[in-house]
């Protein structure tokens, strides 16, 4: 979810959210909205920011279980002259990340592309689910999703049963610190059923699996005494699904934490601060970065209390690129009594260095 | 062996041993500076190609005008193409500066991929290069312009002036060009570009390239836009300057023959006086291989001395003119490359075995002449005055003048005037075998002298062919050479003023800027200077470039009114002018280059890509142009603007009224224009000034190679001469013994150097001026494309002419002072 945010915040640079003055306006998030569907699937390209971010399990016809991650990234530059009728003016910037974790591989392979929209090269459009930057794409066609990815190391052809969104927060708007003005619009669609593709090292196998999408929009600031996050979010074999977060300030204490926690009958439970709690019990040392990441840890989350059990260690990320967005987003099973009851993503920012706007 | 070496007398005890070693070195000097020098810019120069394109497979390639940036989604989309990254190039139009700013537009997500090293600093300045106006500029950019962070820069854009923000330098680098990166959104619509682009550099999958890329990638690519690789572009860059590169280094080795020449005249005659030793070695058992083995490494000594002392002259001299004059050597092939010497083992190899090659040549046949000696007779005393033996070979001398002009008429078609450079060979070696017969010749036309000392002089003429002819030749090479060269150069700088003469028929130009692309005229301005008081016509002129053909350099497009031009004269046109007909497409006119380069004809009807679509021209005439090597292609105004609606004009030729001043125009141009401040004015004899001052500093070189080659001969003459002098001290003596006085010696030695001189000039002359009709008809003509008129400097060879005469009778004279010091009365009795 919000690890991909500060990719784009650490990306885009002060220039893009620090200066303030006459530059592009926009629109603030509020309360009262309404989400509506399928319009709220596409982009609302006046808003900062915004990402598609797919998460999930994929089982080959090796037999074998990997987790794969795509996202589609949209920012706004607000310091873009609007009179500029040039076709590659930067009005809206998109960037997608996708990464594939493959126990066997023994880290993360990944790949990253950006693109100003234009063209028809890159675009991410207002409607419905459509974004894309090149032959990258995620589109949705019906009652499915399709994600088509072509990168060096691997690629996928997938598609995503689009089952009924989950509205996290307050009807959409989900708040993210003790400061109301910190939030986003934000909404997922778990236990979306995959079936495909997958291409590694020149073979192709068909997957089956479970994912999980994630939708957000944001104009605003983060909070400056956010230090980095965890979040999760869990497709539960019964039916139900879990999205649990909690802001982290420099001292490692709770900031802020929120969920949604969806039975299999459909009805959603949304959690305050006081309902979710993450308590590491596992940690991994990353061997490049020396960062220290609870890769495993306990999740209270209002009346469901499981453990997170990574598919593999090293699920850490590391952009590589002058910003060095370092995180650690990984395939984590969730167990309750020894007892494996779903499959999920669980991303955990900050650890590397402290975050800095 | 080392006995014999100890028999016989040691050359260095001898000065002019070490004028040798000063002509070899000069010679090395010189071939190893202009070689240093031309490597050094090339080197700079492709590197500098190559890292502007950065790590792209290939670019695609289009006029400076641009081209559709449809094309770039077009090929970013083809499933070959790893990253496609679209650029706008504008040579930006630095307000109230000379030089202009190259701005390089680009989408930084792709060109980051294709120039990785662009990266380290943009990642943060990324997104603040969205911002309008701001720019970042290579570390040479801001060395150059003397700005960093922070700073504006005052760009002229039409005639108003634009402040661009520097938010990022990028790090030092090696060889970096000067130029300055900007959002291509930005550039577009500051530069007035929109939807245009000027190149799309591409990286292909791996795998991908291939020929059917390549096609499919070609068939996507509108008239005039091409797909080249970089090595391409830094070879059509290195190409440019090939001739002028060529034609340096073997001025410069001239430099190193006229060096074997003084080498082969020294070397002589230290054989001829060492006869009596040489002879004795031989008699004590020395075979003849032997001693011509001794001699070759006496020479291989001597050159390697002149080689190193040249080595060092080389490096020190090539250092000195690419601080002072730049790698170009003034001629401004690479702008903007600011190059640094380094010391490389090859290259001074090679010019150490050149220098001892080079004395190895001049020593061998005097070295063969020593063995080739019976040593009985070469024992007596007074065999030192055994003439030396002449080297005539009047017809082998003939055969070569006879291939000098078959070497002329091959059909060699190549870039460099190998045909040329081998005639001008041919002449001077030919006219070498062929010069002591004439030489026997000339002086037994001479009249019989009155006086004792002419009679004198012309005595020894008549009978000591040897020495005389040696002394005649090291005179008629270089004087032919320097013959040669100040004809072409002459010739070429008349042609110059009589071109610029006839392209600047207006009396007062005016420039909307003074460098770059970025300012310009638009129809306003261009009424408003049209209606200006005193101006009876004005003539617009709107420069572009078109790329003609894949793998060569862009060509030049011109359009202005030819009409105005052929109305007033102004149109230097060469060969047949075509009559158009009322059926054919619009006239074109093209410069010499293009013909030459493009194989058009008069009267043929051509495709000239223009705004991306091929537009059908007729050729209706060659013309002069010495301003652009790779061509230049003139058409009417009128027919640009239909076939591309840009209307602006760059420059201005204003036709004033008679009686009117220009600098009363001037200021009522100031006044009616509202952005006046950045307008250049030049009327044409400024232009004209300005021209041949551009011209004389490219031959700069060209006229300090001229004086070393002048100095070399000139030494060679010294030098022969007062060794041949010293060996005639024994006849100075007998001749005072008779009662000569010393005077008449002297006077008699004089009018001796005089004749030699008149001899040396005269056929220096006449061969020079054959040498200079090839370089100019053929040479420069292959090398650069430019035909001239020949203008012989008469004055000047005239001057030249009595003040070698004179500098070889001074020589004669002061060797003879020398020569005849107290003990030459006493010469005589070393007879035993």
């Amino acid at each position: 979810m919000i690890g991909q945010f500060f990719l784009v915040v650490a990306t885009l640079s002060a220039a893009l959210f620090a200066t303030a003055g006459e530059r592009n306006s926009y629109p603030p998030v509020t309360p009262d909205f309404k989400m509506e569907f399928p319009r709220d699937e596409g982009s609302h390209p006046e808003f900062r920011t915004e990402w598609w971010y797919v998460t999930g399990w994929l089982r080959g016809a090796d037999q074998r279980e990997r987790g794969f991650q795509i996202t589609f990234f949209r920012a706004r530059p607000d310091n873009v002259a609007a009179d500029n009728p040039s076709q590659f003016s930067p009005r809206q910037i998109l960037f997608a990340h996708v990464a594939l974790s493959d126990p066997t591989e023994g880290k993360l392979l990944h790949a990253q592309r950006n693109a100003r929209a234009g063209h028809g090269l890159a675009e991410a459009k207002p409607g419905s689910t459509h974004v894309w930057i090149q032959d990258w794409s995620l589109q949705k066609r019906g009652d499915f999703y399709q994600a088509k990815i072509l990168a060096p190391q691997f690629a996928f052809d997938f598609r995503f049963s689009a089952a009924a969104p989950m509205l996290n927060g307050d009807r959409g708007y989900s708040q993210k610190s003790p400061n109301p003005l910190a939030a986003s619009y934000y909404y997922s669609v778990p236990q979306m059923a995959v079936t495909g593709s997958l291409s590694q090292h020149g073979d192709t196998q068909a997957v089956t699996g479970t994912a999980w999408l994630d939708h957000e929009w944001s104009s605003e600031y983060m909070d400056p005494r956010a230090a980095g996050w965890d979040w999760t979010g869990i497709n539960f074999d019964d039916g139900g699904a879990l999205m649990a977060f909690r802001m982290r300030d420099q001292s490692g204490k709770t900031l802020w934490a929120s969920g949604s926690l969806r039975s299999p009958d459909g009805t959603t439970k949304i959690l305050g601060p006081n309902d979710v709690a993450f308590t590491p019990i596992k940690s991994w040392r990353s061997p490049r970065t020396d960062a220290n990441y609870p890769i495993s840890c306990h999740v209270r989350a209002g009346d469901r209390d499981i453990e997170m059990q990574p598919l593999m260690e090293d699920q850490e990320l590391d952009s590589g690129d002058a910003a060095r967005a370092v995180y650690w987003e990984g395939a984590v099973r969730a167990t309750s009594g020894g007892k494996i009851v779903g499959r999920g993503y669980l991303e955990l920012t900050g650890y590397a260095k402290p975050l800095a706007f | 062996m080392l006995s014999f070496h100890a028999t016989i007398p040691n050359p260095f005890r001898h000065g002019r041993v070490f004028a040798s070693i000063a002509a070899i070195a000069a010679g090395v000097a010189l071939g190893l500076a202009v070689y240093l020098v031309n490597r050094v810019a090339v080197d700079e120069f492709s590197s500098a190609v190559r890292q502007l394109s950065g790590t792209a497979d290939f670019v695609i390639e289009g006029p400076r005008a641009g081209f559709a940036e449809t094309v770039y989604p077009s090929i970013a989309k083809m499933s070959q193409i790893a990253t496609a990254s679209p650029v706008i190039e504008v040579r930006a139009t630095l307000a109230g500066h000379k030089d202009y700013l190259k701005i390089l537009g680009i989408d930084l997500f792709r060109a980051a991929e294709i120039h990785p090293d662009w990266i380290p600093r943009l990642e943060n300045a990324a997104t603040q290069l969205f911002a309008p106006d701001t720019i970042v500029l290579s570390a040479a950019a801001a060395e150059l312009l003397q700005l960093k962070i922070g700073n504006r820069v005052p760009i002229q854009v039409g005639l108003t002036t634009v402040d661009l923000n520097v938010i990022d330098v990028l790090p030092k680098r090696d060889s970096q060009d000067a130029f300055a990166l900007m959002d291509i959104a930005n550039a577009q619509q500051r530069f007035d570009r929109l939807g245009a682009v000027s190149r799309i550099e591409i990286r292909l999958r791996s795998g991908a390239n291939n020929e059917a890329t390549r096609d499919q990638i070609n068939n996507l690519l509108p008239a005039g836009v091409t797909l080249e690789s970089p090595e391409m572009t830094a070879e059509n860059s290195a190409d440019l300057s090939k001739a002028y590169r060529v034609n340096m280094m073997i001025l410069a080795l001239v430099a190193l023959f006229t060096g074997v020449f003084l080498v082969f005249s020294t070397q002589a005659l230290a054989v001829i006086r060492r006869r009596p030793q040489l002879a004795l070695v031989r008699v004590l058992g020395l075979s003849k291989r032997r001693l011509i083995a001794y001699l070759l490494l006496e020479g291989a000594v001597i050159g390697a001395c002149g080689a190193a002392l040249g080595v060092a002259l080389g490096y020190a001299l090539a250092a000195f003119t690419l601080r002072t004059v730049g790698a170009d050597l003034g001629a401004g092939y690479f702008p903007g490359v600011t190059p640094t010497l380094n010391l490389s083992v090859a290259p001074v190899v090679a010019f150490l075995l050149l220098g001892i090659v080079v004395a190895l040549i001049g020593t061998l046949v005097p070295a063969l002449e020593a063995a080739a000696t019976p040593p009985a007779p070469a024992l007596r005393a007074g065999s030192q005055e055994l003439p030396l033996r002449s080297w005539a070979r009047p017809g082998y001398g003939l055969i070569c003048l006879g291939l000098a002009i078959v070497a002329l008429y091959l059909p060699i078609k190549a870039t460099l005037p190998i045909a040329g450079y081998l005639a001008i060979a041919l002449i001077l070696l030919g006219a070498l075998l062929l010069l002591p017969t004439i030489a026997q010749h000339f002086f037994l036309w001479l009249p019989d002298a009155k006086g004792i000392s002419s009679h004198l002089a012309t005595e020894h003429l008549r009978n000591a062919h040897g020495h005389v002819s040696m002394s005649v030749a090291a005179l008629f090479v270089s004087f032919s050479l320097i013959v040669a060269m100040g004809i072409m150069v002459y010739s070429f700088r008349g042609s110059v003023v009589e071109w610029l003469d006839a392209i600047l028929p207006a009396d007062l130009y005016v420039r909307s800027g003074q460098a770059g692309e970025s300012s310009f005229f638009d129809e306003a301005a261009q009424r408003a200077i049209s209606n200006v008081p005193g101006v009876e016509e004005a003539g617009f002129v709107r420069f572009q470039n078109i790329e003609l053909n894949a793998g060569q350099p862009a060509v030049a497009l011109i359009a202005r009114s030819v009409d105005m031009l052929a109305r007033r004269q102004a149109l230097p046109l060469v060969g047949a002018k075509y009559q158009r007909l009322v059926t054919d497409p619009p006239p074109i006119w093209i410069s010499e280059a293009v013909r030459d380069l493009h194989g058009f004809q008069v009267g043929e009807k051509i495709d000239v890509p223009i705004a991306g679509k091929r537009a059908p021209f007729v050729v209706a005439g060659v013309w002069r142009d010495y301003a652009r090597q790779f061509g230049a292609l003139l058409i009417e105004r009128e027919d640009y603007i239909r076939l591309t609606g840009d209307r602006r004009a760059n420059d201005a030729g204003l036709f004033l009224k008679p009686g009117i001043r220009a600098d009363a125009v001037i200021a009522s141009l100031k006044s009616s224009i509202a952005q006046s401040a950045q307008l250049d004015f030049t009327t044409s004899p400024e232009v004209r000034k300005i021209s041949l001052k551009i011209f004389d500093r490219s031959f700069y070189v060209t006229y300090a190679l001229e004086l070393m080659t002048v100095l070399i001969g000139l030494f060679g003459v010294s030098a022969s001469f007062s060794g041949s002098l010293l060996m005639r001290r024994k006849e100075f003596g007998m001749l005072r013994h008779i009662g000569l006085t010393r005077r008449q010696i002297a006077r008699s030695l004089g009018l001796e150097g005089s004749w030699i001189g008149v001899l040396g000039a005269l056929s220096g002359s006449i061969a020079g001026f054959f040498m200079s009709l090839i370089l100019i008809h053929v040479v420069t003509r292959q090398s650069f494309h430019w035909s001239m008129d020949v203008h012989v400097p008469w004055w000047w060879l005239a001057f030249l002419f009595a003040g070698l005469i004179a500098a070889t009778a001074v020589t004669a004279w002061l060797s003879a002072r020398q020569a005849m010091g107290n003990n030459v009365v006493l010469a005589v009795r070393e007879d035993w």
